[in-house]
């Protein structure tokens, strides 16, 4: 599917998953997300992962609600449990249906965010290594001058913006002389297209979500 | 430096808040170790809410931070969005919903500044931003986390450890910091 049509299908989702007080439509997403979990072979780490990261605070959400709402609404306690779930799959359905480069490339072509926004974003993910290190950099020379920076600790943040401020400075620069010129059409070498079935399918799985949603199932 | 900027998008500002975004993700990534520790302290006791609104000010720190590094019509939101969407990449636990959450809590944060006419970015413009973050955010968790179901003197007190949490990381933290950089004369008026 494509990736945008899809974006705007988790989305619609998620917001409506979190006004409903459905357990049934909860349990919908997580079986759709582990049935394309399947699908696309992924491995038991990932199955693990989703199991193991949203327990705690499903678990949290759990026992507060069974201790502390008014009238220890006991099956409101099971539908923000599985609605943790719920949304965690939902990123699944995502993760494992497209990639970030198809994802921000149909986001160009598909819903035209302005391509400032798309590039800007993809020159600045390759720079996750270097944050990491100039965050250790600072830590380490403070520690030189016998200062220990924490994460509360301004000058952590202000010397990571500062090195930020020169990164963005010389990339923009980079980039526009290398001939990107900012909001200007471009011609891409692969073409994403929507195909016809995608609206097919968003319109179906929109309204079996509707029918699940407003069908009076616990 | 408080003269009215442009309020148009150059690359140079979608790549320096998006640095921002995973900076603030680097230095932060212990603490979710610390959330983890303090929700499992919690749970058994029922007040685990408590250790989520304790540290969503980290969370929420992108917002006001943006505004003041770019002092834009629309940057609070728009650099919380690009914040969430970092996260969501690198692999955040709750994947492509953060953004749903990004979009809130960035459009919280920029009511504090737009009261203000985007004309301040002191501490009294960061406070209100976090005022109307704590408001907006509490409003949609009263739904998303089911905050309305509990009895009032948890709804109240969940609300203040909230605003506390995002004042101290929104307010107080990114003033400091914008100060420094204030101080440093790197913050570049165009």
């Amino acid at each position: 599917m494509n990736p945008t049509v899809l974006l705007v299908i988790v989305l619609i989702c998620g917001v409506e998953l979190s006004f409903t007080r459905v357990i049934a439509a909860n349990v919908l997403v997580i079986l759709v997300g582990l049935v394309i979990m399947l699908f696309r072979r992924a491995n038991w780490r990932s199955y693990l992962r989703l199991f193991l990261l949203p327990l705690l605070p499903a678990l949290g959400v759990w026992f507060s609600l069974a201790y502390f709402s008014v009238g220890h609404d006991i099956h409101f306690a099971w539908v923000l449990a599985t609605r943790i779930y719920a949304y965690s799959f939902l990123g699944a359905i995502f993760t494992f249906s497209t990639t970030i480069s198809e994802t921000l490339a149909s986001l160009e072509q598909n819903a035209h965010i302005p391509t400032t926004f798309v590039y800007g974003m993809l020159a600045a993910l390759n720079f996750v290594p270097k944050i990491r290190s100039e965050v250790q950099k600072s830590k380490v020379s403070a520690q030189m001058r016998g200062i220990t920076l924490h994460f509360w600790s301004p000058q952590l943040l202000f010397k990571g913006i500062l090195a930020a401020l020169n990164w963005s400075e010389n990339l923009a620069e980079a980039m526009t002389s290398h001939g990107f010129a900012e909001n200007q059409p471009r011609t891409h070498y692969s073409v994403i297209q929507i195909p016809w079935w995608n609206y097919l399918v968003s319109i179906l799985v929109l309204a079996i979500f509707q029918m699940f949603i407003f069908t009076g199932l616990p | 430096m408080h003269e009215q900027k442009s309020n148009a998008w150059h690359l140079r500002d979608v790549i320096l808040l998006t640095l921002t975004a995973i900076l603030t993700g680097v230095i932060y990534f212990g603490v979710v170790f610390l959330y983890n520790g303090l929700t499992a302290l919690l749970t058994p006791l029922g007040l685990a809410p408590f250790g989520n609104d304790l540290i969503l000010g980290l969370w929420t720190m992108a917002a006001p931070l943006a505004a003041c590094l770019l002092q834009k019509v629309g940057s609070a939101t728009i650099g919380e969005i690009l914040a969430s969407a970092v996260e969501a990449i690198l692999g955040g636990q709750w994947g492509i919903s953060t953004l749903i959450s990004g979009f809130v809590q960035g459009f919280g944060s920029e009511l504090g500044f737009t009261f203000t006419a985007y004309k301040r970015y002191d501490m009294f413009s960061l406070s209100l931003s976090a005022l109307t973050t704590t408001i907006v955010t509490f409003t949609w968790d009263l739904f998303r986390e089911g905050y309305a179901a509990y009895h009032g003197w948890m709804i109240i007190a969940l609300f203040f450890t909230r605003l506390l949490s995002i004042w101290l990381f929104g307010a107080l933290l990114v003033h400091a910091v914008v100060s420094l950089l204030e101080r440093s004369h790197m913050l570049r008026a165009e």
